[in-house]
């Protein structure tokens, strides 16, 4: 086991009021993993990352029963030894909107040659040639070393950052909106890459999106976010193909498929809930079209109903039935 | 061996850029020559001056002491009324001069911009107090703060100099402050700190370099408010006592009552200061351009 997540909360104070970002959030991650994180906007993505990495802002705190990352509790190192020794070196992040994450008045070469001799020492010719080799295994030519962030454009910005990422060979790599704002054929080639760098170095990859087609394409496990945490986590394919929770089901129904073209695409009505304070409930029910008293009154474990499928809904028996009467439209819209 | 000279290039280079910058229009490009032209003077001024300042001269024609002699061809700029040459004093006061407002000017850059990094940068308690101190200093009148100081600490030009960059500094500052809280949101100080950086590392590796081009218009600034405040410090007898400066030279003409007679004594440090820091406020103006590009725009 990589990473293991028990009860991960989140909570920010703001003008005298807490704001729950993420709630009983758990998840494992196992080695040589690609673990898909989608969720709509302000569910909680971006604070669990923040979390995960000790860079929640001030007026955050951060509580959890264990994050415990090969063996170490993360939220109880000391500050000083965490960002020496698992920042980066561990695990690493490539921040969303990667456009602008260089520094645009270093060139891009060595902005990362001077980030790794600062981690290891290391002599800098010896840095020089890894620099190299990671922009060769991100795609991107030698020549561009001397370049200027500004020099660049979007695709390949993305792809320094990621070597910048993969340069002290980490165990995991936290991508957040890896390809938001790139175009369908670069999202592709970054797709790809990303693929070959996990067969080549056998790290594992938490990627952060919203877009579950992306998900599909490159995750072998999937979790879903609602609510500040997660309603359901199962590999890939079972989750496509067996989605037990109604946010998934109704996700599913929101993303154009490419064989049944022309056919009319079913959102979600509501939008997601403000979370002033932690509530026995279910965070979906107001929004769920099969919520029941019971989905009022308690909070929903999470409770397995296959060996890695995961989901926390009080009626997850139901599910086959449920899932079909998720495909159709008056479902949601009554 | 490659890698040293590559460095040298990179020195080269840097200043090329700056030359390149102050010169990008006209007045800078004034401002420049008159500046490197001060500089030349300070830095040769022993081998320029003719006669040692602090001793009497005589004339040559009647060997009778040569008291406040208008400009002849044995003394370029005249005389004192006690026989000094004037030519080699405004010499060796550019030396003076140029000394103070290059350290004054460089101590206070050096504290204005630490002092804006950290208070901008850590923001909260630290901000509030470093600003609050800065606020104080904008409290004082600028020039009773630097006689009290000089003469508590006495007239020596190493007080001069200290007591001018402990004032100069404030503005740099807060203006300094400002720029920082607005790059320190910028998405690469995060992804900075998400590789692990420390604080100190991301404020002079990352933000520092994005801010230079304000740091070294405020560098041009405070050397001229230096000298400036110098002048004005040493011809109300503030100065020290030792060297001399221009406004030394303006205190002692003043002393000596002979104003309204000597045109050939106050002219020359006069022009000198205001020459001197009108180009350095050019060269602020081409860099002031170069960091605000806005202004670029309006022409």
């Amino acid at each position: 086991m990589l990473l293991d997540v028990k009860n991960l909360g989140v909570r920010y104070r703001m003008d005298g009021q807490d704001i729950h970002a993420v709630n009983r959030l758990s998840f494992q991650l196992e080695e040589d993993e690609i673990f898909g994180v989608v969720g709509e906007s302000g569910c909680g993505k971006s604070s669990l990352i923040k979390a995960l990495l000790r860079l929640v802002a001030r007026n955050g705190s951060v509580t959890a029963d264990s994050v415990n990352f090969q063996g170490q509790e993360l939220l109880e190192m000391p500050m000083d030894q965490f960002r020496k020794d698992i920042l980066w070196q561990k695990i690493a992040l490539v921040p969303q909107s990667a456009m602008n994450s260089l520094n645009p008045v270093y060139k891009v070469g060595p902005q990362i040659v001077e980030a790794i001799i600062t981690h290891k020492k290391m002599p800098e010719r010896q840095a020089r040639e890894r620099v190299h080799d990671l922009f060769e295994s991100v795609g991107l030519q030698k020549e561009l070393f001397d370049s200027y962030p500004h020099q660049f454009s979007g695709g390949m910005r993305q792809r320094a950052m990621i070597a910048m990422a993969l340069a002290l060979d980490p165990k995991l790599i936290i991508m957040d909106e890896p390809t938001t704002g790139l175009d369908v054929l670069v999202q592709d080639k970054i797709l790809k890459t990303l693929r070959r760098i996990k067969e080549d170095t056998k790290c594992s990859m938490m990627i952060i999106s919203h877009d579950i087609a992306i998900m599909s394409e490159i995750a072998t496990k999937i979790g879903v976010m609602y609510g500040g945490g997660f309603v359901e986590i199962a590999p890939t394919h079972d989750l496509f193909k067996d989605p037990s929770h109604p946010y998934t089901m109704g996700l599913t129904n929101a993303f154009p498929s490419i064989r049944e073209l022309g056919k009319e695409l079913i959102s979600i009505p509501g939008s997601p809930p403000v979370m002033m304070r932690e509530e026995n409930k279910c965070w979906f029910e107001p929004r769920c079209p099969f919520a029941t008293d019971q989905c009022r009154q308690s909070f929903p474990e999470a409770t397995k109903t296959g060996d890695h499928h995961i989901v926390s809904c009080l009626r997850s028996a139901d599910r086959q039935k449920l899932a079909k009467k998720a495909k159709e439209k008056a479902t949601w819209t009554s | 061996m490659p890698e040293k000279s590559n460095r040298l290039i990179g020195i080269l280079k840097v200043l090329h850029r700056q030359y390149k910058i102050m010169t990008s229009n006209t007045y800078g490009l004034i401002g420049f020559w008159v500046v490197a032209f001060f500089f030349t003077v300070a830095l040769f001024a022993p081998v320029i001056a003719p006669y040692p300042i602090w001793e009497m001269q005589f004339d040559a024609e009647t060997g009778q002491l040569a008291m406040l002699q208008s400009p002849s061809l044995q003394f370029p700029l005249g005389t004192t009324h006690l026989g000094y040459d004037l030519f080699s004093q405004i010499v060796m006061a550019t030396r003076t001069t140029v000394m103070i407002g290059l350290i004054s000017g460089f101590i206070s850059i050096m504290i204005g911009a630490n002092i804006g990094l950290i208070a901008g940068y850590y923001g909260g308690i630290i901000d509030e107090f470093l600003m609050r101190c800065t606020d104080v200093l904008y409290g004082m009148p600028f020039l009773p703060f630097v006689i009290i100081l000089i003469s508590l600490f006495g007239r020596k030009i190493e007080f001069v100099i200290l007591a001018i960059a402990l004032i100069v500094w404030r503005t740099s500052a807060r203006v300094i402050r400002a720029q920082t809280i607005s790059i320190k949101q910028r998405q690469f100080v995060t992804a900075a700190r998400a590789r692990g950086c420390s604080n100190l590392r991301i404020i002079y590796r990352h933000i520092l370099p994005n801010v230079l081009p304000l740091l070294l218009l405020y560098t041009s600034f405070n050397i001229a408010w230096s000298i400036v405040t110098e002048a004005s410090a040493s011809f109300l007898g503030f100065g020290d006592g030792d060297t001399i400066s221009w406004g030394g030279m303006l205190y002692e003409l003043w002393l000596s009552g002979k104003t309204r007679v000597a045109w050939w004594w106050f002219l020359p440090p006069a022009v000198c200061i205001v020459a001197l820091v009108t180009s350095l406020v050019f060269i602020s103006r081409a860099y002031e351009e170069y960091a605000n590009p806005r202004l670029r725009e309006t022409r």
